[in-house]
């Protein structure tokens, strides 16, 4: 239960939100890494849209058949003006959907980018949490380049980098197809030389 | 390389078990069998004809498969209906286990395994089930002097100048964990980075007479068959602290049940009896919570028993490059770990063993399946024990672990005692609007909450996170906390990631890709410069093109 093995650091005692006390300047601060060299391909962004659009669709869909259950059925359980309002249900989802499906796609081309240097691939993807994935070339097992329905419509390519681990294996989409095939290909022979087995 | 040996079957007394074996499969049928004839001459014939015939499958089976070691393979031959060789590179297997369940051992016979880090289920596995026990320790030598030969062969030098982890001359005998864990002889390790902090009583630093208790620690593969622990009976007591097998006997009256409700049917016994009699169970509520109590009574008992059969003289030995642990009373188990395939180890202690000061270890072993069985170094030992006999074994860390930020405090209380706020705000919403009935789950969410300040403060007083020059170190979790201790050439990768909330707090998890384990170990919650200069201290080469200018934590 103690905390003997505890080194105090990292300003434990700080208090107050953002870590004002403690350590200076946590909270403008961010993550202390640098964006990585290339963005992905504009054209990401039509992807991100058209596969949230698609979900959007769904739900939306969904929401309708739902709306319409429950409008139908009119349980005694609930309050009288859940049933008399549910149609408006499938329109308030949609609509959400929709403006979040532009503002993720716009925000995840912000985000995504990715590079390689002579011994590391650096990616950093997602929206409203992110990630930053450090792959060493000589750890690098398999370079796959994949494409979905998506993906082939709009001539990209997603270049999927595995290791031993998932905790270190990157997935960097919508690449132009050209710069994911030349990546895919390069990481490939760059592995060769450096293969080190000590996994 | 290999004698070539002639096919080789199994030894013909695994033809006793087969039946015995099967018959819990075949009892059902059987017994079909003799109530549909109504107990005639005839149905006892045919309860016969199905019982002889499985021994003349079993025959066959035994006749028809054979095991070769054909160069550098292994090849299986099965060759019942159709033939099928399933050959297993002799250079891909990673570790022979050989057990004896309580008839072979009657017999003097054992099953081999052969595990060769696949992952991929049983399939890809050989198993030689009724080998004779001087066969399975042939054969055992056999395949891991391959597996040995190899080591030798693969120089490798890791690119990270770890010079410390493989440079052990005479490859054969690499044992790459040891270098790092020989405190009396001041590995590079110690010298590198000195311990930070104070090492508290129980601190992972080596307590004096960690490296004094064992003067052959250095070069263990000169005297073959080390023990490093062999865990005394006593300590089976403290077994049940990991809370194993203690709903042991829940799970038994739930199978009785299932097995009456199955059976019932089988043997004519009228559903409604089965459900009157239950009936007649909850009428008297006094007998049941009697049962109850007894059932609670019975739990530390019996999960002591369970314990100890399958506990039964944990050994855990080193055996010409390969890590042995042996265990169980009735199925005597053994599984070998190659050393140099071993990455680290992982802690783990649970609350009630944390109070007693015990604790757990498993190995973390690359290509291992099914490592949450197989992986165990150590069952319930004192704390001090496993750390010193772990550390032996699989490497330690010298230097104690970092606390993270206040603001990962706030965020562990945060998670323990919101959802169950939410769920007791929309109990009372309920009890408002509905009937009282939700007062009680609103109390039992309410008490949920309340229990979740301590749980949080304990969950944040686990964190942490450590670096020694050669090991790094994780550790999280209340109720089962566990501390992962990994070699720095095992990482094969960093994800450092940032929900909404842990960006608003100034946090970020860092986790660190293994090919080894669970593949990855998380630094939960760390400061967002100090989780970067995590990664930078582990491995400086990687990161440091894309750290921005300003001082690392």
């Amino acid at each position: 239960m103690s905390d003997q093995n505890h080194v105090n650091g990292d300003g434990a005692d700080s208090r107050g939100r953002g870590g004002q006390a403690g350590e200076p300047a946590v909270r403008p601060a961010g993550v202390p890494l640098r964006d990585p060299v290339h963005p992905v391909s504009r054209k990401a962004i039509a992807m991100w849209l058209l596969e949230g659009i698609f979900w959007s669709v769904l739900l939306t869909l969904g929401s309708y058949a739902l709306a319409g259950w429950v409008g139908e059925a009119r349980w005694s359980w609930l309050p009288g003006w859940v049933p008399d309002n549910i149609a408006l249900l499938p329109w308030l989802l949609g609509i959400t959907l929709v403006a979040l499906s532009v503002t993720e796609s716009l925000w995840r081309y912000a985000t995504h980018r990715w590079e390689l240097t002579q011994d590391v691939v650096y990616a950093r993807s997602g929206w409203i949490s992110r990630a930053w994935v450090f792959v060493p070339v000589s750890r690098i097992q398999t370079v796959d380049k994949a494409q979905g329905w998506v993906e082939r419509m709009l001539g990209l390519a997603t270049v999927e980098i595995r290791t031993a681990s998932h905790a270190g294996s990157s997935t960097i989409k919508g690449l132009d197809y050209e710069v994911a095939a030349e990546l895919a290909d390069r990481l490939a022979r760059r592995a060769e030389e450096l293969r080190d087995d000590a996994t | 390389m290999a004698p070539a040996t002639p096919p080789l079957r199994l030894s013909p007394k695994v033809l006793l078990t087969y039946p015995l074996r099967m018959l819990p499969s075949l009892l059902l049928p059987l017994a079909g069998v003799l109530f549909i004839g109504g107990f005639s001459p005839g149905s006892f014939v045919w309860a016969a004809f199905g019982i002889a015939g499985s021994v003349v499958y079993s025959a066959i089976r035994w006749a028809t498969f054979t095991y070769q070691v054909v160069g550098d393979r292994l090849e299986l031959t099965r060759a019942l209906i159709s033939r099928s060789v399933r050959t297993i590179p002799l250079e891909r297997i990673r570790g022979v286990d050989v057990s004896t369940p309580p008839l072979h051992r009657l017999l003097d016979i054992a099953v081999l395994r052969i595990d060769t880090g696949a992952g991929g289920g049983d399939k890809q596995e050989g198993e030689l089930d009724g080998v004779t026990a001087a066969e399975a320790e042939r054969l055992k030598a056999v395949l891991l002097w391959h597996a040995r030969a190899r080591a030798g062969v693969q120089a490798r030098t890791g690119p990270d100048g770890a010079g410390l982890t493989d440079a052990t001359p005479g490859g054969a005998t690499a044992v790459p964990d040891l270098a790092g864990a020989a405190p009396g002889a001041g590995g590079p390790a110690a010298v590198r980075h000195g311990t930070l902090g104070t090492p508290g009583p129980h601190g992972t630093s080596g307590t004096p007479g960690a490296g004094e208790a064992a003067p052959g620690q250095v070069f263990p593969e000169t005297a073959p068959g080390r023990v490093f622990l062999m865990v005394p009976r006593k300590w089976l007591l403290y077994g049940p602290l990991s809370g194993a097998y203690l709903l042991t006997p829940f799970a038994l009256v739930a199978g009785a049940v299932g097995a009456a409700f199955q059976w019932g049917g089988e043997l004519n016994i009228d559903e409604r009896t089965v459900w009157s009699m239950g009936e007649w169970l909850w009428e008297h509520p006094l007998l049941l919570a009697a049962a109850f109590v007894l059932l609670l009574l019975a739990m530390p008992v019996v999960g002591m028993v369970m314990y100890a059969v399958f506990n039964w003289d944990f050994t855990l030995r080193s055996r010409e490059g390969y890590l042995v642990a042996e265990r169980g009373l009735l199925t005597r188990r053994s599984v070998s770990l190659e050393r140099r395939r071993v990455r680290g180890f992982e802690l783990v202690e649970g609350l009630v063993e944390r109070r007693a000061g015990m604790a757990r270890t498993w190995a973390i072993v690359t290509g291992l399946g099914d490592s949450e069985t197989r992986g165990q170094l150590l069952p319930v030992v004192p704390r001090v024990t496993a750390l010193e006999v772990t550390g032996e074994a699989a490497g330690r860390i010298t230097t104690e672990l970092r606390r993270h930020p206040a603001a990962a405090r706030r965020r562990r209380l945060f998670r323990a005692i919101f959802p169950w706020l939410v769920i007791a705000a929309c109990a009372a919403a309920a009890a408002v609007a509905e009937s009282g009935f939700w007062w009680g789950l609103m109390a039992a969410a309410l008490l949920l909450a309340a229990l979740g300040v301590p749980l949080g403060l304990d969950r944040y007083r686990s964190l942490g996170h450590t670096y020694d020059g050669s090991h790094l170190s994780v550790r999280s979790g209340s109720l089962r906390r566990s501390q992962a201790v990994v070699e720095r050439r095992a990482v094969v990768g960093w994800t450092l990631s940032q929900t909404w909330f842990q960006r608003r707090a100034g946090l970020v998890t860092v986790t660190a890709g293994v090919g080894a384990g669970t593949g990855g170990y998380a630094a939960v919650d760390v400061g967002e410069a100090a989780g970067t200069g995590f990664v930078a201290e582990v491995t400086p080469d990687w990161l440091a093109p894309f750290v921005e200018a300003g001082p690392p934590a």
